[in-house]
């Protein structure tokens, strides 16, 4: 696997197929803490809104 | 098929299939992502033509085909949140605006690198690069009227409105390497058809799709548990719900 990720960092085409990859990860990575932030803060709100009493 | 709808639209249902399913959607991204992008960036062969450049494919070609995917699967909730009033459809539609969003801009972004290779210029304004960027553009558009409308049943029927009126846009996109004589490709892969690849690239690039597909209906439906309890957090069973 070494082998091929040296030669693919020696081809011509390394920094589009790198920035297409990176990119993606970037994307997905930002999806999941948007997804993960969302669930925490609502769980947080939750967390008060039930300790609270209600009629 | 209605009761099925019903019953499995009914909030407190939702949010407990929906917790199994995305524990399933979130396990399955994460191999099948792995597998696909280092069987495609490592031990896929290179394209005679193309050379390594053909490896943003694994990339640009499952979000290609995700942005239009998750737009029908919009448009189907759109029908249902109008037509048999379920308010779980109207969320879906909400929650996946923003997924589709980033497929479409990472199509938009992957299919720009591939193009200064392969055309030799980051753009054109080709039939199908036009018509994905305005796609891109109904996703934001749709992002902002939710945003502006606030979480309520009333804005759900209007993004859902708006929505319809998008899906004009997803034939052309589909069809316009067929009816305008276009710098891209036709599709490679049909389902009606024998793929025009070979196996060796076919496959990764199915893996690849596989962990996409799973991570967009991960995120879709985390999402829309969380929609789902910022508008019923009043509800009795909602108190029942356990938080760690």
């Amino acid at each position: 696997m070494m082998c091929y990720l040296s030669e693919l960092m020696h081809s011509k085409y390394a920094y589009y197929v790198g920035g297409s990859y990176l990119t993606a990860a970037v994307s997905f990575l930002w999806l999941f803490y948007r997804v993960k932030s969302s669930q925490y803060h609502i769980q947080l709100f939750l967390k008060k809104w039930l300790k609270q009493p209600h009629e | 098929m209605l009761n099925f709808l019903y019953a499995w639209g009914a909030p407190k249902t939702f949010y407990h299939y929906s917790k199994v399913l995305s524990k399933g959607f979130g396990i399955v991204a994460i191999l099948a992502l792995l597998f696909g992008w280092v069987w495609g960036l490592f031990y896929s062969p290179a394209d005679y033509q193309q050379g390594d450049s053909v490896r943003i494919m694994y990339i640009h070609v499952p979000a290609a085909f995700l942005s239009l995917s998750i737009y029908a699967f919009m448009a189907t909730c759109a029908l249902v949140t109008l037509v048999w009033r379920i308010k779980i459809a109207g969320l879906l539609l909400k929650s996946a605006a923003l997924v589709g969003l980033v497929m479409t801009l990472l199509a938009l972004v992957t299919g720009s690198l591939w193009g200064k290779p392969t055309w030799g210029a980051w753009w054109v304004w080709d039939a199908r690069l036009t018509g994905e960027l305005i796609l891109l553009f109904i996703y934001a558009g749709l992002l902002a009227l939710d945003n502006t409308l606030g979480d309520n049943p009333a804005s759900d029927k209007i993004v859902a409105i708006i929505c319809w009126i998008g899906l004009l846009d997803l034939p052309i996109i589909h069809y316009s390497v067929q009816w305008w004589n276009t710098l891209h490709q036709g599709s490679s892969i049909l389902v009606m058809a024998k793929p025009k690849i070979h196996a060796s690239m076919l496959y990764p690039l199915l893996c690849s799709l596989l962990g996409m597909l799973c991570f967009a209906g991960w995120a879709i439906l985390s999402l829309t548990q969380v929609a789902l309890l910022k508008r019923e957090y009043r509800q009795q069973w909602v108190k029942t719900l356990e938080f760690k």
